[in-house]
């Protein structure tokens, strides 16, 4: 009970303190992104095709113009940057927390509320409904965006607007919040083992981006296996080298792990920053 | 019901012990805190102050050590903290929020009614910066915004762990008085409806040993990790009253009392306009000590030296200070080399 006291405490806290411009500004970034996979996704969409070949399978930036016209395509671009999103949001969530320690805020916020799970826990829970709040406007954002360019082109996309489309629609958001919330998970706990900003963006970057990448070339089941890709593929919707049960299954258990990793690490150490 | 007798303790701990792998940093520190205290922390660098302080406040976890704060269990700091307020070394907040909006996520976070935020900022002087950001203000505004967000509370006790830090001679006097006006305040609202307000305690660390001897009643000193003194500024100040500053009227005449005083058996030491004798014949308003005063005095006058002074030497905290730390590093030195003794015969 005083947990979650302590949780809602923190969340409001959190909330007092990432209630200005920067933090809007990291949100723009997010469906900026959006925007501009959605332009290249259909802007740079082959002519022809058949949009039968992906549905439910892989998404990429190699699509066909049928591909784009049937309901799947509504959610394309949204889909399609969702490796992008997550650097994003782990790289956020790991500055946040390591600047607690680099700026010596951790203790002030522990001499105000002791029980650190509980802020953890609030802080979380904020980070991840202000996540929730800035995909859907990206997913808004994607969707206009990729009307006006499908438009352009001369695209049909009168399947966007039927109950499998918005049930793509719905399935793209959820799995790129998931995969949000699995990627911002990773980037607190590194951000909590390492307490330094320039370490813990090293590592994550490094491991997610070209070590995770290379692994991937010369072995197949990487996808199913390495915490990047499988977060990856969950935000896609699954991919041919790891089905999306089994990436969620598997992204969970590294999400769960990590969670319990960063509360004993939190709760055990001195606080010496 | 329990009825307690004799002085409540705002801090009583027993062995408290941190140590880093084979380094030990605090060992077996007795702390004890009478409540409404103004109480100063002095010691050394690196004699364990601030890791004392942490583990007090939760940050650290002890190694070792028992004992309440607040009458709260030190090893449950979740009960005690909501009644504490603390400035920890440097001020630590966010730079980018203005000073207001900091102590309003803060209150927020301890549960605190937010609108006691423009009270807070009128306390610490800041009323008409509370909108700034913080980034822009001085190392002063700082460390008083940072003991605003340690009154949140309305504590009982208050830590403040160097506070004049950094700041120039002007506002290490705003801190000075800022401290005092906070010590006389009372804490947090009674217990029971319509009863008393508690009282107020103020624990501070600081090098400025000027500072605590104005505005401390209470001291705490400690060096290497262990307790050199505890007890009241008043009685540490008072156990060198012995000591006796005689000025003679030339300074030339100087080398003559001093010959004059190892001739009457009086440690003294000579400084260029006077000597300080060290009289140890019972406490300074006995008759030997009278007579002894007096048989100077003759003497001097006898070998034509008139003394214009003749008074009880002042000795500053510093003075105490530096006495306390040396003795505690010879009693460390004597033990260590006991244990090395033991060590050696042992392995014989």
């Amino acid at each position: 009970m005083n947990l979650v006291l302590a949780a809602r405490r923190s969340f409001r806290a959190e909330l007092i303190k990432l209630w200005r411009p920067s933090t809007a500004v990291a949100m723009g970034i997010l469906a900026l992104l959006s925007v501009l996979s959605t332009v290249l996704v259909i802007g740079l969409a082959d002519a022809g095709g058949s949009g039968a070949a992906t549905a439910g399978g892989p998404v990429g930036f190699d699509v066909t113009t049928g591909q784009v016209s049937t309901a799947a395509g509504t959610a394309l671009g949204f889909t399609g940057v969702s490796s992008f999103t997550g650097l994003l949001i782990f790289l956020v969530f790991a500055i946040t927390i390591t600047l607690e320690y680099s700026q010596g805020t951790l203790r002030t916020l522990f001499l105000r509320e002791p029980r650190r799970l509980g802020w953890l826990a609030g802080r979380m829970a904020l980070m991840l409904a202000l996540v929730a709040v800035a995909l859907i406007a990206a997913l808004v954002l994607s969707v206009a965006v990729g009307l006006a360019v499908a438009a352009l082109r001369g695209i049909d996309t009168s399947a966007w607007w039927s109950t499998d489309g918005f049930g793509h629609l719905a399935s793209g958001y959820l799995n790129a919040l998931v995969a949000a919330a699995f990627f911002g998970v990773a980037g607190t706990v590194l951000g909590l083992v390492l307490r330094s900003t320039a370490l813990t963006l090293a590592v994550g970057v490094a491991w997610t981006f070209p070590i995770e990448h290379i692994i991937q070339e010369s072995w197949g089941g990487s996808n199913r296996v390495l915490p990047g890709l499988v977060f990856d593929a969950i935000g896609q919707g699954g991919v041919a080298e790891a089905g999306y049960g089994t990436a969620l299954l598997v992204g969970a258990g590294y999400a769960v792990g990590a969670a319990v990793l960063g509360a004993v690490t939190l709760s055990r150490r001195d606080v010496t920053a | 019901m329990t009825t307690t007798s004799g002085p409540r303790h705002a801090i009583d701990i027993r062995g408290l012990t941190k140590r880093y792998g084979r380094r030990t940093v605090v060992s077996e520190l007795d702390i004890t805190v009478p409540e409404g205290v103004v109480a100063g922390f002095v010691g050394p660098n690196g004699a364990g102050k601030t890791t004392t302080l942490r583990m007090l406040l939760g940050l650290v976890r002890p190694s070792g050590g028992r004992g309440t704060v607040l009458g709260q269990p030190l090893h449950a700091p979740a009960a005690y903290l909501p009644r504490v307020g603390a400035l920890i070394e440097s001020p630590a907040l966010y730079p980018a929020l203005s000073g207001a909006r900091n102590l309003t996520a803060l209150a927020a976070l301890g549960g605190q009614d937010p609108a006691r935020v423009d009270d807070i900022l009128d306390e610490v002087g800041l009323t008409g910066r509370g909108g700034d950001r913080v980034r822009s203000y001085s190392l002063g505004m700082k460390q008083r915004l940072a003991i605003g967000v340690a009154l949140l509370p309305d504590p009982d006790l208050l830590i403040l762990d160097e506070p004049t830090n950094g700041l120039d001679p002007t506002g290490i006097r705003h801190m000075r008085e800022l401290i005092r006006t906070l010590a006389a305040a009372p804490g947090s609202a009674a217990a029971v409806p319509g009863g008393p307000r508690r009282t107020r305690t103020v624990l501070v660390s600081s090098h400025l040993l000027a500072e605590v001897e104005q505005i401390c009643d209470w001291l705490i000193v400690v060096e290497g990790g262990r307790l050199a003194y505890q007890g009241p500024t008043d009685s540490l100040m008072a156990t060198r009253a012995h000591d006796i500053v005689l000025r003679p009227e030339h300074d030339e005449d100087v080398a003559l009392l001093a010959d004059l005083l190892a001739g009457l058996s009086v440690p003294a030491v000579r400084r260029p306009h006077d000597v300080v004798a060290s009289l140890s014949v019972g406490p300074a308003d006995s008759r030997e000590h009278a007579r002894l005063l007096a048989g100077i005095n003759r003497a001097a006058a006898a070998r034509s030296v008139t003394l214009i002074e003749i008074s009880p030497r002042r000795l500053s905290l510093e003075d105490r200070y530096q006495s306390l730390v040396a003795q505690s590093r010879a009693d460390a030195a004597a033990v260590a080399s006991v244990h090395v003794t033991t060590d050696l015969e042992m392995s014989r």
